[in-house]
């Protein structure tokens, strides 16, 4: 369902308009304007999808104010303009309107000029969709430390990760997800290799911690802010510190 | 078919001076002809928007006011025959123009709404008398283009008059600060040619006069009637 309204400044035309949007059942009128000065207040109260509109009205164009609205914003409602005027055609597309109509035009024109915007709304949807899917999504491979654990191999995102902290042979990688470490039989040295730099840094013999995660740090050692508290072996120090001086204001 | 107007002997006022036409020297008849060729490039033409927006509005009527939505065909079949077929004449008589002025603002009338203050006022002692066709449709033209506003009040304030074999205009408009830019530049174009179609046709004989204050366009026009129409 698209929300839209109508405007035009001769009363006849937004009628005969406004009669038109009503035969479409995938639309509906949130208001019918008699300028583009109205039109502007109604768009700040209401959510509206796409605008029909007169370019040739007095006191401020149809072009003008859709050139006002902002085209590159994706939020800016699709634009269909009416206009008695062909010569107004060129310049309407040139900013991104869906269509156009001559006037007069049939209701067939306005059916068709109606599917072709229920169907840009819907590809904007769709893009809308998966872009906010992408976000919410797992991270990119890029994003993913690949483990072997428990018996199979795990997918991490480096963002779940905690620290990791070896235990002998073993290491345990502490996650946001899981309760309880996982437990790898790797060496803490591979997986340094395989963690990002800058978002990691080995800080002890036997802990490698994600830097974004750190709550405090003193008398070396640092409070991750799930609480652990780790050491900070003397040969790892100076690294740290001179990370820690670069960020500290 | 122009060829053919234009090889025909001057005749009536359009010819450039007040010579017979026996005294006509080749040199009097290729300006004679530059100067219709002039004219007819210059003869108002029905502004097409004001056409399809008329259209648009008819067809919405129809739906709404059959009866009204009949009326305006009429009014418009009306305005367009006078445009149509008396449009390239050199004289029309003077009432005609003025029906012609009288269809053009009952089409413009369903186009606005009510709260745009509109007055027409004819007196005329001399309806029959000639007027080149025309020659007052893009002032009134304008006037609606550039005095309708639906922000501020506005107001259209015509009146035509004759007086001692002349014809007199006056046309008043509110004049609005966020004007159209879109037509303004149009309506430019239509007056330039207007003025000189004045020019050539009564080069000593009309006055023209535009005042123009903050917030009114007023045009003042008088030219010389016809009498042997």
């Amino acid at each position: 369902m698209l929300r839209v309204i109508a405007i035009d400044d001769e009363p006849l035309a937004l009628l005969q308009l406004a009669t038109y949007i009503q035969r479409v059942p995938e639309l509906t009128l949130v208001a019918r304007c008699q300028s583009a000065v109205e039109a502007a207040g109604v768009l700040a109260r209401e959510q509206v999808d796409a605008i029909f509109c007169d370019i040739n009205m007095p006191d401020l164009s149809g072009l003008d104010f859709v050139r006002a609205l902002g085209r590159e914003d994706a939020e800016a409602p699709l634009v269909v303009f009416t206009t008695a005027y062909s010569q107004y055609a060129l310049e309407g597309f040139k900013v991104a309107a869906v269509d156009f109509l001559l006037k007069p035009y049939t209701m067939d024109e306005f059916r068709r000029a109606s599917g072709r915007l229920i169907e840009r709304h819907q590809q904007q949807e769709a893009l809308r969709e998966s872009q906010s899917a992408q976000q919410a999504e797992e991270p990119e491979s890029d994003e993913v430390l690949y483990l072997r654990a428990d018996h199979r191999t795990q997918a991490i995102p480096f963002r779940e990760i905690k620290y990791v902290q070896a235990m002998g042979e073993y290491l345990r990688v502490f996650t946001d997800s899981r309760a309880r470490p996982l437990m790898a039989l790797l060496p803490l040295k591979r997986i340094e290799g395989m963690l990002p730099a800058d978002r990691f840094m080995r800080v002890h013999r036997s802990h490698i911690i994600n830097l974004n995660r750190i709550a405090h740090f003193s008398k070396g050692r640092v409070t991750m802010n799930d609480g652990a508290c780790l050491p900070i072996g003397d040969s790892y120090r100076a690294a740290f510190e001179q990370w820690l001086a670069r960020r500290r204001a | 078919m122009d060829k053919e107007q234009s090889t025909k002997k001057p005749q009536l006022s359009a010819k450039p001076s007040g010579n017979s036409i026996e005294g006509t020297t080749l040199q009097q008849q290729l300006e004679y002809e530059r100067i219709q060729q002039q004219l007819a490039f210059l003869n108002y033409q029905i502004n097409p928007h004001f056409l399809m927006n008329t259209l648009n509005n008819i067809h919405a009527l129809i739906a709404i006011d059959p009866e009204r939505a009949q009326d305006a065909v009429v009014e418009l079949s009306r305005l367009l025959r006078y445009v149509l077929y008396e449009g390239d004449h050199q004289f029309v008589p003077l009432q005609r123009e003025i029906d012609f002025l009288g269809h053009y603002i009952r089409l413009m009338r369903i186009r606005f709404t009510a709260d745009v203050d509109l007055k027409f006022n004819v007196q005329v002692d001399q309806p029959h008398a000639g007027v080149p066709p025309l020659v007052l449709a893009t002032f009134i033209e304008n006037a609606f283009k550039h005095g309708v506003s639906y922000v501020e009040s506005s107001f259209v304030d015509i009146s035509i008059s004759t007086k001692d074999g002349h014809l007199f205009l006056s046309c008043r408009n509110s004049k609005h600060a966020m004007g159209n830019s879109l037509s303004v530049a149009s309506g430019g174009v239509g007056l330039r040619n207007a003025r000189q179609r004045l020019n050539l046709l009564f080069p000593d004989s009309h006055r023209l006069v535009i005042n123009e204050t903050a917030d009114t366009y007023g045009v003042e026009l008088e030219l010389p009637l016809n009498l042997d129409l």
